[in-house]
């Protein structure tokens, strides 16, 4: 290798099915040191890391799980296009080795595109563990690629693979075994390879002639498509391939990309039976008997519930203590900044903006930590994909199918990746009408607003369940919805789907933790960014501008803050919309708090912060909390209404991008605005109005 | 009497919905949208391919093929064919 090449990084793509331990192989390879970013063009969570190894730089990417090349969602479009279109100097792809036959197949794809690939063997534990013994050596004549032994988890295997993917770049080693498909389709692929070479493609796209062959033998539309637009000569191409097609169909009997996936099976069982040898069979199937109770027809969804209600008390109670510390931290901050610098604006933008602000955001960090670690641990032991079988039928009744579900799970995280992961879903309705939902099952962002109020104004043991009953009115009109639109606006049937289900395991802490960590990280980071910003703007809008003295003479330093807030700017947007929040209990404070959220529903919490801060006279220095029981626009009920309206009004901003993104209209992020926003005043009208008649 | 009568008669295909729980059956056949028999084989889902039922209700099933666990939606399971293997 020359100098020059030496010193590029080394672009490795990380394959494989989902579920094969990718991640984790990503993480053991890059440590701490990664980058959540966006693909162009495409919104999909694009992970990179770095890695070094003996005087090398390596530019590892973690593409989204796939199962074959010839993609069928958009997630695995994105991996396919990685690998086609980005030219990786090597692929690795992780292969499940407890579950090879099935995990192979994308392998015997890439050795089909010819390109440098190394299999990396993952999980040879679980696979000893289910008696198998797996000749590695042999499969690497086999297949004429390196495989790689690996634990993932514990980082056996992490040194060999990093050695075979500096020397796989550095002799460019392409696969030494080409796949046979028999003599009834290799004419074939032969006649179509020629004519690909005829038209000389090699140099046009760069891709093996063979593999474009076997793929327009299987009619993969991305390659049709993409031949179309280069080449002029493509029509008549495409009509001796589907004279093929037809000729392979009478002949098989079968269609030909059924005949080629049958090849590769059994090319890979051909292999597997003489490099996979059974010791003993495992004398008890764990995921079998979990699953026989976690799915049963009649016991599966309380057990469902009662997992989902004991994550939220869990979040609440175990939260409650730290939460408190930070809070008194903050308190203790703020009465320092109030001591040191000198009465005027600069105190006041510090103090009440940036201190109120952003601090009534961290202070519920132990909470939304809490939160992640949740949904990491369903996630991580596999639980989470049981989820969409125990809902299924119930989903069914209004028109989605369970595995809308996940995404609306995650929606209790954050609603943008739930969004992003309705890419799983292939049926477009489905998933609109997922994604136009989603923001209804609440989001992590929403919670500092539930723990505040309820927190104010329920005892301890009643706030908890205040709280989970939030999060079920979100669950049942996420369920309205969904009826409502399938009914209207998305009628049609719904098309079958097949899902994996990975086996049971015990997280490992390590990995508990980074899930965790990257996503309270992210809330921390939006705190210190946009938070910090809209704070700063928010108070700017309530200071500014400041009534001039004359117009208050006389009033004590009470009624001289309420007077200066209400002749600010953002004081008089929220007299006008007075008339339209009075029937739900809502005062302009809390008006303003509400038309900060737009951004950010941490906002909410951050805004009434600033706006509670102002209000209070120098000398004294209470929590928000408190401001807001002494507040007499607040009680249990006031409080209450506020939580609804939370929950349903509009998501934030980056929810709207991404919707936007994702539909590739403004249609539907307007329509998302307007619904939730007419939504959330209908319902939180009938709860004020309805409470009060009852006597709350 | 021409013809072989010391071979056991081929069972009948039925689909996979059908197939009696927690015994093996061979994949004979996908019928159902080009797409959708696609991503099956990609699965695993391929002529052949032994699976087994496993569990399920209201239309949706779980079945292992080819040593993954995987949850078919309703519908699905009517679109695969097998045979119970003797």
């Amino acid at each position: 290798m020359s100098i020059s090449e030496q010193d590029k990084p080394i672009v490795v793509a990380l394959a494989g099915n989902p579920n094969s331990g990718k991640t984790t192989v990503f993480n053991s390879l890059t440590g701490a040191r990664q980058h959540v970013g966006n693909y162009p063009g495409v919104t999909v969570e694009r992970k990179e890391g770095h890695a070094d190894f003996d005087g090398h730089e390596l530019h590892v990417v973690d593409l989204p799980g796939t199962y074959s090349l010839t993609p069928y969602s958009l997630e695995e479009l994105v991996a396919r296009n990685f690998v086609i279109d980005e030219r990786p100097d090597v692929v690795v792809d992780v292969v499940d080795a407890s579950n090879l036959e099935r995990n192979l197949y994308l392998a015997t794809q890439f050795i089909e595109l010819d390109i440098p690939v190394i299999i990396a063997l993952n999980m040879i534990d679980m696979a000893e563990a289910q008696g198998l013994r797996i000749d590695a050596e042999l499969l690497t004549q086999l297949f004429g690629v390196p495989v790689i032994p690996m634990v993932a988890t514990t980082g056996f295997g992490k040194r060999e693979l990093l050695e075979a993917i500096v020397e796989v770049t550095a002799e460019h080693t392409k696969p030494r075994v080409t796949i046979a498909f028999g003599s009834e389709l290799e004419p074939h692929i032969a006649s179509v390879t020629e004519k690909l070479d005829d038209i000389g493609l090699d140099d046009q796209m760069g891709i093996s002639p063979r593999w474009l062959a076997i793929k327009l033998l299987e009619d993969d539309a991305e390659v049709v498509k993409d031949l179309r637009e280069r080449i002029p000569e493509a029509e008549e191409l495409l009509e001796n391939v589907a004279r093929a097609r037809r000729h392979i169909k009478e002949i098989l009997g079968e269609d030909p990309e059924i005949a080629i996936g049958d090849r590769r099976y059994g090319f890979i069982a051909g292999a597997c039976r003489r490099a996979v040898v059974t010791v003993k069979r495992p004398k008890v199937d764990i995921t079998g008997l979990i699953d026989d109770i976690v799915t049963n027809r009649i016991v599966g969804i309380p057990i469902f519930l009662l997992l989902m209600w004991l994550m939220f008390e869990m979040v609440f109670t175990l939260g409650e203590p730290p939460m408190g510390w930070i809070e008194a931290g903050f308190e203790w901050l703020g009465a320092m900044a109030a001591a040191w610098l000198p009465p005027g604006e600069l105190q006041s933008l510090i103090v009440d903006g940036i201190i109120g602000g952003v601090g009534g955001v961290l202070v519920f960090i132990p909470n939304i930590l809490l939160l992640f670690l949740a949904i990491a641990f369903i996630e991580d032991t596999g639980y989470m994909a049981r989820t969409a079988f125990v809902v299924d039928r119930l989903m069914h009744y209004i028109g989605l199918h369970g595995k809308s579900f996940i995404p609306m799970l995650i929606g209790f995280g954050c609603t943008v990746p739930a969004v992003m992961a309705t890419r799983t879903i292939d049926d477009e309705k489905n998933r609109l009408t997922t994604m136009l939902v989603a923001p209804l099952m609440s989001c992590s962002a929403r919670l500092p607003v539930y723990l505040l109020l309820a927190g104010a104004f329920f005892a301890p043991e009643i706030a908890g369940k205040v709280i989970f009953g939030i999060y079920l009115l979100g669950v049942l009109l996420a369920i309205l919805v969904a009826l409502v639109l399938r009914k209207s606006l998305f009628s049609g049937e719904t098309t079958p789907f097949v899902m994996e289900l990975p086996p049971y395991r015990l997280p490992t802490p390590r990995g508990l933790l980074v899930h965790t960590w990257e996503r309270t990280w992210l809330y921390i980071k939006k705190a210190g960014t946009i938070i910090l910003v809209a704070s700063i703007i928010v108070w700017f809008a309530l200071t500014h501008p400041a009534p001039p003295p004359e117009l208050t003479p006389g009033d004590s330093p009470e009624q001289a803050a309420v007077h200066a807030a209400a002749y600010s700017y953002a004081g008089r947007i929220s007299k006008t919309l007075e008339p339209a929040l009075r029937p739900l209990g809502f005062d302009w404070k809390i008006g303003t708090s509400l038309i900060a959220g737009f951004a950010a529903k941490e906002i909410v919490v951050a805004t009434m912060g600033t706006v509670y801060s102002l209000d209070e006279a120098d000398e004294q220095d209470r929590g928000l909390r408190e401001a807001l029981q002494s507040d007499p626009q607040f009680d249990p009920l006031v409080a209450v209404t506020l939580m609804v309206f939370v929950l349903i009004y509009v998501p934030c901003l980056a929810v709207i991008a991404v919707v936007r993104k994702e539909t590739n209209s403004w249609k539907w992020p307007l329509f998302l605005i307007g619904y939730t926003c007419a939504l959330a005043w209908i319902v939180s009208f009938i709860v004020y109005q309805g409470g009060r008649l009852l006597g709350f | 009497m021409f013809g072989r009568t010391d071979l056991p008669p081929l069972q009948p295909a039925l689909p996979l919905v059908s197939a009696a729980p927690g015994r093996p059956h061979q994949v004979v056949e996908l019928t159902g949208g080009r797409g959708m028999c696609r991503h099956l084989t990609d699965m695993g889902f391929v002529p052949g391919a032994v699976v087994t039922v496993m569990g399920g209700h209201g239309g949706a099933l779980i079945v292992t093929v080819l040593d993954s666990r995987l949850m078919l939606g309703r519908g699905m399971a009517q679109r695969i064919m097998v045979r119970p293997l003797t």
